[in-house]
């Protein structure tokens, strides 16, 4: 999966959850949680929904690292590189 | 007409979701009901063959009134669909019926206008007008209501009208109420963005203040709303303002606040979810709930209500949990014993009911009045919060932000997590004593929650390690 295609699921990820998210205004270096005004709940739906969606698992240990579009691309393209 | 919250007066029935001759199964959803909090999926309390509709839609009736009746299911017909009805799957909390409150019986012999639906259609003629406006292939609709029957709920979901934040703020300053808007609007999916707010405002006629907010539909360009609330705030904003207002005139407020050692609940959280997919992850507002639960048990004079000057101890603890909803607004549906199911199915219902305030369609299940309420900051909130009781009843709980902060442990001073919890209380009801000693309850659960957290189910206390039994004073 490349860059765009991930940023592509994020927003449908983002659909249900923040119906208005427009990603390109989003800091993608600024945490997403706090950029989106998404709590503890919204984010559990989104990794949710993104594993759902691109079969890309975010780890609980890995959710504290994973708080910004940046670092959430990198580890949807990462995890999905070689996986198709 | 059920009571939908402690200030409900009447309700207007918007449709039904039932026709004369249909069976119905005790959770089926029958009737939408307009509240001046929210829209709310009504379901019976009953098993049984609906014999008559008793209010027409649009018609407003006092909580109490009934609104169709329903006849014992006929033999040889079976009336236990409750395997059937789809989407009423997850298990719903047995309703508990607070005393003296006469407008909550079971027994709900609902008031409804002449049916004039046969079993055979599967579209009333509401849901269908909705649809062709909201612009729904009805054809492909998966309905949810009883015997398969679409309804509104399932439309609405259809259409997922999406409104931005900004375009949220624009409506209400406009005097637009912004939970009113249906779309399509031209944002991405048919999301209403501030540009629609824009184009229809000019359009829509601005209502005096101080008159009442009406029902009538504006169809400006592609965005379809309805006429102003006065002072540009929703209906639901404003029935919190009367709220916390009767809330501060009424109920003595007094506050107490524990900072609390957290580090053993995040700890077992962490183990628990560490090997656990995102779907099946337990959220620390999940415990927090539990734990709440489980003190009110022990210290039972902080969950009930202030009923005819004097403190009515509730018979079950139901949680009212404050919900924030995006772009403004705030709903308390409720979560019945939250201690007495497991963790998962606490976590699952949890998840359930934050997700059905968030997308407007709560059902009555969601809204049983509550015994006691809690609010819960969040990630992003402050570190500790003193809220306002919610009328009637006795008291609140706050959680602010869990923080790791130096905390003194085993003689050292190291980094653990913590969290600030307060009890607002009504002083005409509670004392100093009883509020610390609810408090205390409160952490000693939070400090074991390998037992906070372990399976428990109704009847089974005398296996509970930690039997909750009456707390006492003494050291």
């Amino acid at each position: 999966m490349d860059r765009d295609e991930a940023l592509r699921l994020v927003g449908e990820a983002l659909s249900d959850i923040a119906p208005e998210a427009e990603l390109d205004a989003v800091d993608p270096s600024a945490e997403l949680a706090e950029e989106l005004d998404l709590d503890s709940m919204d984010l559990l739906e989104l990794h949710e929904a993104l594993q759902r969606l691109s079969g890309v698992e975010i780890a609980d240990a890995d959710v504290a690292s994973v708080v910004t579009l940046d670092r959430l691309l990198d580890h949807l393209t990462g995890a999905g590189a070689g996986d198709g | 007409m059920p009571s939908l919250g402690a200030d409900m007066e009447t309700g207007t029935l918007v449709e039904w979701c039932i026709a004369v001759g249909d069976h119905v199964s005790k959770g089926d959803t029958v009737a939408v009901v307009d509240t001046d909090k929210a829209t709310i999926d009504v379901e019976v309390f009953e098993t049984g063959v609906v014999t008559e509709l008793l209010v027409e839609p649009g018609a407003s009736v006092p909580v109490g009134a009934p609104l169709a009746v329903i006849g014992a299911a006929d033999e040889g017909e079976s009336a236990t669909h409750a395997g059937d009805a789809p989407g009423t799957g997850a298990s719903h909390p047995t309703p508990s019926v607070p005393p003296e409150q006469p407008a909550n019986t079971p027994t709900t012999t609902i008031v409804g206008g002449p049916g004039r639906h046969h079993a055979s259609v599967v579209l009333s003629p509401v849901v269908r007008h909705l649809a062709d406006r909201l612009g729904v292939d009805t054809g492909r609709l998966e309905g949810h209501g009883p015997g398969g029957r679409v309804t509104r709920h399932d439309v609405e979901n259809a259409a997922r009208t999406r409104v931005s934040p900004r375009a949220r703020r624009m409506a209400a300053a406009s005097g637009v109420d912004p939970s009113r808007l249906v779309g399509p609007g031209s944002g991405p999916g048919g999301a209403v963005v501030a540009r629609d707010i824009e184009a229809t405002s000019a359009a829509v006629p601005h209502v005096a203040e101080g008159s009442a907010p009406s029902g009538a539909t504006v169809q400006t360009g592609k965005t379809a709303t309805t006429a102003p609330s006065a002072g540009g705030r929703s209906t639901p904003q404003q029935a919190m303002a009367r709220t916390m207002e009767r809330s501060n005139r009424e109920i003595p407020h007094f506050h107490v606040a524990s900072t609390i050692d957290l580090e053993p609940a995040m700890a077992f959280l962490g183990e628990l979810n560490r090997v656990r997919p995102s779907g099946a992850r337990v959220l620390p507002a999940a415990v927090l709930l539990r734990a709440v639960a489980a003190a009110s048990r022990a210290v039972p004079d902080v969950n009930g209500w202030w009923r005819d000057g004097a403190p009515v101890a509730a018979p079950t603890v139901a949680i009212g949990m404050v919900v924030s909803l995006r772009g403004g607004g705030l709903l308390t549906p409720t979560l019945t014993d939250p201690d007495r199911c497991t963790l998962d199915e606490l976590m699952d219902r949890l998840r359930g009911t934050v997700q059905r305030a968030r997308r407007g369609s709560l059902r009555s299940s969601d809204i049983e009045p509550a015994t006691l309420t809690v609010t819960n900051l969040g990630e992003r909130g402050a570190e500790v919060v003193h809220g306002v009781i919610q009328p009637p009843q006795l008291a609140l709980v706050g959680f602010g932000r869990i923080v790791e902060r130096p905390w003194v442990h085993g003689g050292e001073v190291v980094p653990r997590r913590v969290v600030t919890a307060s009890l607002a209380a009504d002083h005409r009801a509670v004392e100093g004593h009883v509020a610390s000693r609810f408090m205390s309850r409160l952490e000693r659960e939070l400090l074991d929650p390998a037992a906070l957290c372990a399976d428990r189910r109704p009847g089974n206390d005398d296996h509970d390690p930690h039997r909750p039994g009456v707390e006492h004073d003494g050291p």
